[in-house]
This record gives C-alpha cells, sequence and structure tokens, in this order.
C-alpha cells in the first residue's frame, strides 16, 4: 500500500529533475533510491514519481553522468520556486 | 554476483518497500532492507524489534514494508524467531526468518538473547543494521557507537571503542559471519543470499553498515558516500566467515595495505558528528582501524 505516510513529497524543498538526453540507463539511480520511487519506463529509463519522492537527492549525488538536477521548490514540495 | 540489470528487475518484481512511507529521507536502513529481501525473493517472515524499522514498516492501518513482519518486544526477537522457525520446519517450508535488528536492539539489549539463539545454531538469518546509535529515539549512544562520534548523551564525543559484534559472532563459532555496506548493494545482495540458501538451517549474521542523515548530521544527498569513505579509508572492512575461516570481499580486499586506503580526515570532515573533535581522539581512531585490521587477518 503506498502512501502510509500521505503524500510525502511535502517534507521535500528541492526535487530532482532527470534529464534523458544524457541518461545512460546505467540505473545507478534505481538501485540507490532508498524510497524505491524511481522505477524504469518501457524504453528503459528510469521515471521518477514526483508525488512520493522525498527529495533526498542521492539519485542527483550517484548519477555518473549528471543527469539529474536540482529544482528548488516552495515548502509543500509540489511548486517550483 | 548478480549484475545490474537483473538487480534491477528483481526489486521491481519483488518491491519489498513502499512507496510513501514514514523512513527519513535518504535512509540507507530502508535500502538495505529493499536490497536484502530482493535477494530473498520476498520469501520472508521478518521480526522486528522496536527500532527505526518498527516505525517504517507501517503505521495506523497501513504497512510501508511488503514482507510478513511481527513486531515484538526489544530483547524477545531472537527467541520468537527460533518458534516461528521450529515451527516452519515441522509444517516442511523453506521460508527463511530474519530477524531485522537496529545496533541498540543487538549489541546492548537483545544481546543475551542473540547469543543464546546462536549457540543453539536456530534456523535465523540474523541482520543487524548498524546505524551507530538509537537513532529512533534521538540519536542516543549505542555500544556500536563508534570513537569520537557526538550523540545526545555524549555531546563532547565518545571516549571509548565501539563494540564489535561480527567478531563476537566469530568468536561464538557462527557458521556464516559477514559485515556489509548499503552503498555496494550488490555485494550485499551476495551476502544475503548466501546465507539464506547455502548456510539454511544454521543461525547467521549479517551487520550491515547504513549511514542514518539525521542522526550522523550530514547531507542526505551524502549518505551514499559517506558509506563508500567508510570502505575506502578502511573504518569499515567488508568480509564474509564460514566456520571461522575469514575472507575479505571484493570492494574491501586492496585496502588490506594501509598505503593504498584514504585519509580518515576525509570520512570524518563530511559529518557534523564528528565536528570539532578532539585530535587526540582521531589518532586513536587511525590506530583503531590498523588494530582492527590485523585482528582481521589473523582468521584468514
Amino acid at each position: 500500500m503506498p502512501g502510509v505516510a500521505g503524500r510525502t513529497s511535502e517534507w521535500r524543498t528541492q526535487r530532482p529533475d532527470l534529464h534523458t538526453e544524457t541518461c545512460t540507463k546505467c540505473m545507478k539511480c534505481v538501485i540507490h533510491c532508498p524510497d524505491d520511487c524511481i522505477t524504469v519506463t518501457e524504453d528503459g529509463y528510469p521515471e521518477i514519481d514526483q508525488y512520493y519522492c522525498k527529495g533526498c537527492m542521492i539519485c542527483m549525488a550517484v548519477c555518473p553522468h549528471d543527469s539529474i538536477d536540482e529544482v528548488i521548490t516552495l515548502p509543500g514540495g509540489d511548486i517550483d520556486a | 554476483m548478480v549484475s545490474t540489470k537483473e538487480l534491477v528487475n528483481i526489486e521491481l518484481e519483488v518491491k519489498a518497500i513502499e512507496k510513501g512511507n514514514l523512513a527519513c529521507p535518504g535512509c540507507q536502513l530502508n535500502l538495505s532492507f529493499k536490497h536484502a529481501l530482493s535477494a530473498l525473493k520476498g520469501d520472508a517472515i521478518v521480526v522486528v524489534p522496536a527500532c527505526c524499522t518498527s516505525v517504517i514498516q507501517g503505521a495506523g492501518q497501513g504497512y510501508g514494508m511488503h514482507v510478513p513482519i511481527f513486531n515484538t518486544a526489544f530483547a524477545s526477537a531472537p527467541p520468537v524467531a527460533s518458534g516461528i522457525a521450529r515451527k516452519l520446519k515441522r509444517d516442511g517450508k523453506k521460508t527463511t526468518v530474519v530477524v531485522w535488528a537496529g545496533d541498540g536492539g543487538t549489541a546492548d539489549i537483545g544481546f543475551g538473547s542473540m547469543s543464546g539463539a546462536a549457540e543453539r545454531d536456530e534456523n535465523i538469518l540474523y541482520v543487524m543494521y548498524d546505524n551507530q546509535g538509537y537513532q529512533n529515539t534521538g540519536n542516543q549512544k549505542s555500544g556500536a557507537t563508534p570513537r569520537g562520534a557526538k550523540t545526545s548523551t555524549t555531546p563532547h564525543g565518545k571516549k571509548s571503542r565501539r563494540k564489535d559484534i561480527a567478531r563476537m559472532m566469530m568468536a561464538q563459532e557462527v557458521s556464516y559471519v559477514a559485515t556489509a555496506n548499503a552503498s555496494y548493494p550488490q555485494d550485499l545482495f551476495a551476502k544475503i543470499e548466501r546465507a539464506a540458501t547455502e548456510f539454511a538451517g544454521h543461525f547467521r549474521f549479517i551487520q550491515i553498515y547504513s549511514p542514518c542523515p539525521p542522526g550522523w548530521n550530514i547531507d542526505t544527498k551524502d549518505s551514499v558516500l559517506v558509506g563508500e569513505l567508510a570502505n575506502n579509508t578502511g573504518y569499515w572492512p567488508l568480509y564474509e566467515a564460514v566456520n571461522g575461516k575469514l575472507e575479505f570481499s571484493r570492494p574491501s580486499r586492496r585496502f588490506n595495505d594501509p598505503a593504498k586506503r584514504k585519509p580518515l580526515a576525509d570520512y570524518l570532515k563530511i559529518q557534523g558528528r564528528f565536528r570539532n573533535i578532539d585530535p587526540e581522539i582521531v589518532k586513536q581512531m587511525e590506530e583503531d582501524i590498523e588494530h582492527e585490521w590485523s585482528i582481521l587477518r589473523k582468521f584468514m
């Protein structure tokens, strides 16, 4: 049952933004996401669930090709600043 | 060792943890749980004493983890798991019984009952995730807190060395003892898989190093980096000991040579719990690292 703690993206103050142009599908972000928020789409690219992402930015830190960018959000986590 | 692609496929299929659970952002225990239960293919009964996991696994009527979980009191996790394992044996089932306990519940409060279960050689896979303090209740000092770390009960840094539970279990002649690190998921996966298949029927012990961003005062995005530095400075040697015969794991093997290790200062400076630490304690910590490796080498 997803969402036992509600919409957990409201905890965050920044969110990851994936750029598929430089993504090599190495799957490091999928493996290291501690909340299982990154899944794989049909064409093999990772996809971030922005509704439950807590904004820890581990995916940005482990990405070897800098394909994930940090976007600052307003309190509440759903609107970009 | 499992390949990256297989690991991703198994994890997406098993889905051991759920999105939107109560773990803090960047929690490496949650990640270790995902890898460990994927290695068991979700076929496990998990016994959880009071620890961070008992919060993450659910609240109210919901659940945050996708496996059967038995919540129990602090020191009673190994006896409860022993009972479950014996009933499963009577029923002829192959399900793995896992005790998933924190370092406080293992090193301090639950040590007697774990040692008893190890002595009886119960069919349990005991996993101690080591976040080096009572992080659930507000970062109090535990037996596994390392020298120099500031906690809410040691505000000037802990003066004494940490308990090494993996070595204590080796002294008890447990058939499979291993240390793992949440930053090396494939190594962790292989160890859990090996413990569950090759050593089924015996007591097995695995200690996982899992950084805790709020307790250790680190940036959430650095939690994987801290794990990698713990390995590269030789601070957390990865090994498996089968019937007392020790072998270093692949990520750690080259750091047996002290010249190849990174300086310990790299590891200390990104963690707030080691800020303004006494240089005398840093020197003792450096000596501790070589001391640890020199003991482990004797078991090779």
